[in-house]
């Protein structure tokens, strides 16, 4: 690895750091979402101060070519987080099905208690005119 | 067994249905049994026209397809402490002269009735040869999966029980949910009969799958009776 790519590559993470950071500071990123993030960040800080554990990583996994190596780790880690997304959607969507239920529910029975006082508003209560006089109605 | 009147609840998912909601309430209404419509966040006028006709209806805000509006049906239907809740299309395809037959096979013991074309030769619609076809796979998946024949698991007239009520209440599929909430009622120990109904063509508005769709249907749906019961084996294992 060039010293030049490792210098930009450590520039990148700094920013990239930063960026998450202040993401979480102004709540616009959850903690624990930033956690994969910051971890992704610090592979690639890692491996521009260590040039040397990619070249071992590499051989590790028999891949001759540094750049594959990265581009494989970088296929891998991207598809572990658009998994992560995904399963994230799904419960959004559950809780969000669950909520408008629930909505249409309390709706319902609203209504059916209004309708239920309704009648018996009109069964119980004299016309409003004389409610002034008949002392069940100040409850 | 006169004594004690069971609570018979009618589900009636309606999405888009303005043409066909006011017929298949009538008739139910004639009929005397208690139902509720569920209005699915339709786009056209199915909310205002229940609302005018004094319909029992509940509305979801938003539209949440066929499964959310049916789970909806059965939490209302918990809600309310009824015995058992039958599933009737709002397109008029259901014939509610059927409901006892239903009903029968809940009180024989069965927590989950389908009402099924192909069981007896009913009169009656049974469907295009395409989707007949889609059918006798699913059979077949359903089978291999869980052991169960049903003959017509696409058949979204169908009566709970109520530990159906329960478990549907709390957790229902998705997208096309009727071959999949079988498996998911047997792997959860219930008891899934069928009895012989006929079904009539649709009486308005469109069917909601199409016949582009159908293929993905088919992929979805065998997907989801194979997950649902590669879960069961598990589950019996623990």
């Amino acid at each position: 690895m060039s010293i030049k790519l490792r210098v930009l590559l450590i520039i990148f993470s700094l920013v990239f750091f930063a960026v998450v950071a202040r993401l979480v500071r102004h709540g616009r990123l959850q903690l624990k979402y930033s956690l994969l993030w910051l971890a992704i960040g610090l592979a690639f800080l890692l491996s521009a101060i260590f040039p040397g554990s990619v070249t071992f990583l590499k051989g590790l996994l028999g891949i001759e070519l540094a750049s594959n190596f990265v581009f494989f780790a970088a296929l891998a880690g991207l598809f572990a987080v658009s998994l992560s997304l995904t399963v994230i959607v799904s419960w959004q969507s559950r809780d969000i099905r669950m909520l408008i239920q629930q909505i249409a529910l309390l709706q319902k029975k609203l209504e059916q208690e209004q309708g239920e006082e309704q009648e018996q508003g009109a069964r119980r209560t004299p016309p409003p005119s004389h409610n002034d006089t008949n002392p069940t109605s100040n409850n | 067994m006169a004594a004690i009147a069971v609570k018979v609840l009618l589900i009636i998912p309606a999405y888009n249905e303005e043409e066909s909601i006011l017929g298949v309430v009538d008739t139910i209404r004639s009929s005397g049994y208690d139902y509720i419509v569920v209005n699915d966040g339709s786009t056209d006028k199915t909310a205002e026209i229940c609302q005018e006709a004094g319909i029992n209806l509940i509305n979801l805000p938003r539209n949440l397809g066929i499964g959310g509006a049916v789970q909806l049906g059965h939490q209302y239907a918990l809600q309310n402490g009824y015995d058992i809740d039958i599933q009737v299309d709002g397109d008029g395809q259901h014939d509610i002269s059927y409901v006892p037959q239903l009903v029968q096979g809940i009180e024989d013991g069965a927590d989950l009735v389908i009402g099924s074309r192909f069981v007896e030769q009913t009169q009656g619609f049974t469907s295009t040869v395409m989707r007949r076809t889609g059918i006798t796979w699913l059979r077949l998946c359903i089978q291999l999966i869980s052991g169960l024949t049903i003959y017509d698991s696409t058949s979204g007239f169908r009566a709970c029980g109520k530990r159906a009520i329960s478990l549907f209440a709390r957790t229902y599929p998705y997208d096309y949910p009727e071959p999949e909430s079988i498996v998911r009622a047997h792997r959860a120990g219930l008891s899934i009969k069928e009895v012989p109904v006929s079904m009539r063509e649709r009486q308005g508005g469109v069917s909601s799958i199409s016949p582009l769709k159908s293929i993905y249907y088919m992929v979805k749906v065998s997907l989801a009776v194979f997950i649902e019961g590669f879960g069961s084996r598990n589950a019996r294992n623990r």
